[in-house]
């Protein structure tokens, strides 16, 4: 499709948006360069801010060839061109291969990580789109260990409970099932007890 | 027009009541007696006559008249006033500072002022040099010093002083949620822990026999919702053992468990005094800073008990929640339901105590 016939299915308005965003020219080739450029930079720099749809975009194209990597291997031809036409910089293709691979085979996917970001203006929402294990400071914080608490000290005393009353009860059933019926008196007793906890 | 939460609480309560609880409209007569002493068949007026003079009311009166000239005149005692560095160590560089405050005066609560808005109003207790302090006690040296609040990896020391807290504000609502034909003689709480799911304090009342209706314990659950509602500070002292004695010689278990308590403390003769509103209790503490760090509460159950060997006295047992753990109702119930049960916690060790 030629750029005048673009030009004439856009509507003025949102050419000026398209304009802004992908450069001049809103070709498919002219988006993938951005998307080489981004990638790039990313693999060089292990975590990234950019525009929200950007770095959602390419957290898609980065796990995608970052799991075909793991999986084929430098030898396997189709993989090694694809990491070649993303990495612009020709020194990455080795680091995606001796660096990423071995790290990333340890992980589980998703091998990256995106983070929303406060921005002064609500309308533009910037992200943070980072490699996993990266040498960099955690962007959240350490989730805390919140077992004494108050709250959850008292729940878990009442799980406590309620599992020794089950557990009295099912004993409590089964003896009175065992027990032969020649002699009430330990029957009795049994119902005496399931209902000493049932009052509990 | 707007009803405050705790008035439309006060008139549902009141719709299902069917009158026979009296709320706190009128001063301090929040539990009717009608229900005990109708099914006991005795006349309370005849209690009333003997204890004219005195009353739950004028004890309360006598103790914070005397709580405050004690305070005042600790504070006047402090002549020349000297400064002390207390340094605060905080989550990271930029709010760790020095502050210079006054001896015998600053408490941690001052020190918090000038650090942040937020830590003064979530914390609950101060830690000095590695021990537990209460905020507002006023700090005697230099120190390091770190606030605790409830939401922490580890929050041991702030729950133990929320628990006794729990207990404060228990013998709180006993003192004045009966009517004045009954004479209240708080006892005590004994050390708890947190796993048998309520806090609780020891009263004597000369009630012979009583199981608090729902409503009741909903009335008596309303006057400590009230005090949460005003947020009042809890006020610690620490005077001699004279003078504890002075304060509660009404009291005939405190009478006899002053001497013994001015034994065990540092210096043979003094007695800690928690101050909350102008209800005065002896407690070795810490507490926490103030009552409006109490979220979801509920006094569940009074139980009687008999191990003392003082006669027969009310075990009143609370459950409560502190404002910054919200919790959800269902969960809440099943605390609350739990709270129900007896709290037969440190029975056996008193009953170990009395025997030689």
């Amino acid at each position: 499709m030629s750029y005048d016939k673009i030009r004439t299915l856009v509507p003025p308005k949102a050419w000026k948006h398209i304009k802004a965003t992908w450069g001049t020219v809103p070709t498919y080739a002219m988006r993938l360069e951005k998307i080489r450029q981004m990638m790039t930079g990313l693999f060089r720099y292990e975590r990234i801010e950019c525009h929200d749809k950007y770095g959602l975009e390419i957290q898609q194209y980065t796990e995608l060839l970052l799991q075909e990597a793991i999986k084929y291997g430098p030898r396997h031809k189709p993989t090694m061109e694809t990491v070649d036409f993303y990495m612009i910089e020709k020194d990455l293709v080795h680091k995606t291969f001796k660096l990423f691979v071995p790290r990333f085979a340890r992980f589980e996917p998703p091998y990256t990580k995106i983070h929303f970001i406060p921005t002064q203006n609500r309308e533009i929402k910037r992200v943070l789109l980072e490699l996993k294990g990266n040498p960099f400071p955690p962007v959240e914080p350490r989730p805390l260990d919140r077992k004494g608490s108050l709250v959850n000290i008292l729940l878990a005393e009442a799980k406590r409970d309620y599992v020794r009353q089950k557990v009295k009860a099912e004993s409590a059933k089964e003896e009175s099932r065992d027990a032969p019926v020649e002699e009430p008196v330990e029957a009795t007793q049994a119902k005496e007890t399931t209902e000493a906890i049932k009052e509990e | 027009m707007m009803l405050s939460r705790y008035r439309k609480l006060e008139l549902i309560c009141r719709k299902f009541s069917k009158n026979h609880v009296r709320f706190l409209s009128q001063p301090n007569l929040a539990v009717s007696a009608d229900n005990a002493s109708s099914t006991l068949g005795h006349e309370t007026s005849s209690d009333s006559s003997t204890k004219a003079a005195i009353t739950n009311d004028t004890i309360r009166a006598r103790r914070n008249a005397l709580f405050s000239a004690e305070k005042t005149r600790q504070i006047e005692s402090v002549r020349r006033i000297e400064k002390i560095e207390v340094v605060y160590r905080g989550q990271n560089e930029a709010e760790s500072c020095t502050l210079m405050m006054n001896k015998h005066l600053s408490t941690p609560y001052d020190c918090t002022l000038h650090i942040k808005q937020m830590i003064a109003r979530r914390s609950a207790l101060a830690v000095v040099d590695g021990k537990p302090w209460d905020m507002h006690r006023p700090l005697n040296a230099s120190c390091d010093i770190q606030f605790l609040h409830f939401l922490e990896e580890n929050p041991y020391e702030a729950n133990m002083a929320f628990w006794r807290t729990g207990s404060l504000l228990l013998s709180y609502v006993a003192d004045r949620a009966f009517r004045d034909d009954f004479f209240v003689q708080v006892h005590s709480w004994p050390y708890q822990e947190l796993q048998p799911g309520s806090f609780l304090c020891d009263v004597g009342i000369n009630l012979p026999e009583w199981t608090p209706r729902e409503e009741e314990l909903r009335a008596m659950t309303l006057i400590m919702t009230r005090l949460i509602a005003k947020k009042l500070p809890i006020e610690r002292l620490e005077v001699s053992a004279d003078l504890a004695l002075k304060m509660f010689e009404d009291n005939q278990f405190k009478k006899a468990q002053i001497p013994s308590i001015a034994e065990k403390s540092a210096s043979k003769e003094r007695v800690t005094l928690y101050r909350v509103d102008d209800h005065v209790e002896i407690s070795n503490g810490p507490m926490i800073a103030n009552t409006g760090l109490f979220g979801r509460h509920q006094l569940t159950a009074v139980h009687p008990v008999n191990y003392h060997g003082v006669g027969q006295l009310y075990r009143f047992q609370g459950v409560a929640l502190p404002a910054q753990q919200p919790l959800n109702y269902f969960a809440w119930n099943i605390l609350q339901n739990r709270g129900r049960q007896f709290n037969s916690s440190s029975l056996s060790i008193v009953t170990d105590r009395k025997t030689p």
